[in-house]
């Protein structure tokens, strides 16, 4: 039985080393690669005809950019506009990568830590700037809930910085843990199936349920990563 | 014994202390739900005491975290 | 082909009707993202990451603190404390549909209002 955390091993496919930094082009590299020319393609290919009456593939983008462009509305109103092609494409790129892991023999590099974080905090740091850029000083007023006691601003303000701080953490970790041990589980199952041969139906059943929830938290743990951000943006510009 | 190693035996053996406020967490939400469940009035009054409790629990565990830190880092 | 009722009405017309329709859809979609329930899984596994995230982070800050000012193991201990508040107040907006907004008093003014528009 393979170990199930074979699968998230980082192999380099063209070794490359810039000033002592390894630079070399990995097998997460790639599917990134892969997904972008995917969502790329799919994107552009479906709309090319510009029909008035869409057919399925152009149906099929349209749905993802009346999907993303409601939920900027919905959460973060008018001035969220500007930022749709941002969400857009951090959307896809997250959905696209989840849903590349489910096919056997890809490589998921939303499993990897550094790679939601890095994501995460694009955002983080995005939002603080548009933060600071539309409120001046006074954003920093965020850290501090309207009509508390001024007293209390000693123990509240560390800890809303904290929170504050620990967006880009929570966010990483959530879509970081989610496709990991969904991952995990799956090549667990498979294993069992495996190794206990005819009685190896029941895990079979179990896994067959299992593949299709871990497709539908791929396209949830998406969502949940765009809405977020929406939600972060929305704060930023709104300052509640 | 090499300071080192008692060092981390000593941290290991104060996350051990964990283990009572797991079991308070999980009664504290256990009685909430167990209220609710039988008096879903009482909700709202009761909600505010069981994040209380949750949060003065969860405390105990971080003094044995803070030990096991503190004898690891320092 | 005579009859003028027949024909598809002009296309500069289907922007307004456009319009008009999604109007009607906006209050529907509107309330169901105000009330926005995740499923008990994912607010579960939500709720773990958030006093994870809070106590983590809290602590990573004092560390470093620690290490800048030479001050082992104060900043630290007092950053814990203030980590694992910031990381129960957090898992308290999740679980009361609060959302991730600094500053509490605000959020609840804001779902008050929503309460209020709604019924």
């Amino acid at each position: 039985m393979a170990n199930p955390v074979e699968q998230f091993k980082i192999q380099p496919l063209v070794p490359l080393e810039v000033g002592g930094v390894n630079l070399s082009f990995t097998n997460s590299a790639l599917f990134m690669v892969v997904s972008i020319v995917l969502v790329t393609a799919f994107l552009t290919l479906s709309v090319r005809g510009r029909a008035l009456v869409p057919g399925r593939w152009q149906s099929m983008a349209e749905i993802f950019y009346e999907f993303v462009a409601n939920m900027i509305r919905d959460n973060v109103g008018y001035e969220g506009r500007k930022y749709f092609p941002f969400i857009f494409s951090l959307f896809m790129f997250v959905l696209f990568g989840n849903l590349l892991g489910m096919i056997p023999y890809t490589f998921t590099y939303t499993s990897h830590i550094i790679v939601t974080f890095g994501l995460a905090v694009v955002v983080f740091v995005g939002v603080t700037i548009i933060g600071f850029a539309r409120h001046g000083v006074g954003y920093l007023r965020m850290f501090f809930p309207h009509g508390a006691p001024l007293a209390t601003a000693v123990i509240l303000v560390p800890i809303e910085l904290i929170s504050y701080c620990s967006r880009p953490f929570s966010l990483a970790i959530r879509l970081f843990a989610n496709m990991t041990v969904g991952h995990i589980i799956l090549k667990v199952m498979a294993g069992f199936v495996v190794a206990l041969g005819v009685f190896g139906i029941v895990p079979m059943a179990f896994l067959a349920g299992v593949t299709i929830l871990e497709f539908g938290i791929a396209v949830l743990q998406a969502y949940v990563f765009a809405i977020l951000s929406c939600i972060y943006l929305h704060d930023a510009i709104h300052m509640h | 014994m090499d300071p080192q190693a008692a060092k981390m035996i000593g941290a290991g053996l104060a996350a051990i202390g964990m283990i009572g406020s797991g079991i308070g967490v999980g009664n504290i939400w256990a009685s909430l739900i167990a209220t609710v469940g039988r008096n879903p009035a009482a909700k709202s009054s009761v909600e505010l005491y069981g994040w209380i409790g949750f949060a003065v629990t969860e405390a105990i565990a971080l003094f044995a975290l803070v030990v096991a830190l503190i004898l690891l880092f320092v | 082909m005579t009859d003028e009722s027949r024909e598809p009405r002009p296309l500069d017309d289907l922007d307004a009707r456009l319009r008009a329709a999604r109007g009607q859809r906006e209050s529907e979609t509107r309330r169901e993202t105000a009330g926005r329930s995740s499923t008990g899984m994912g607010l579960g596994f939500r709720i773990a990451t958030e006093l994870v995230a809070g106590i983590a982070v809290g602590t990573l800050i004092g560390y470093a603190l620690d290490g800048w000012l030479g001050s082992r193991p104060w900043f630290m201990v007092v950053f814990l404390f203030l980590g694992a508040a910031a990381g129960t107040m957090n898992v308290y907006r999740a679980a009361k549909g609060l959302d991730d907004s600094v500053g509490l008093g605000e959020a609840q003014r804001r779902k008050e209002r929503d309460r209020t528009n709604d019924s």
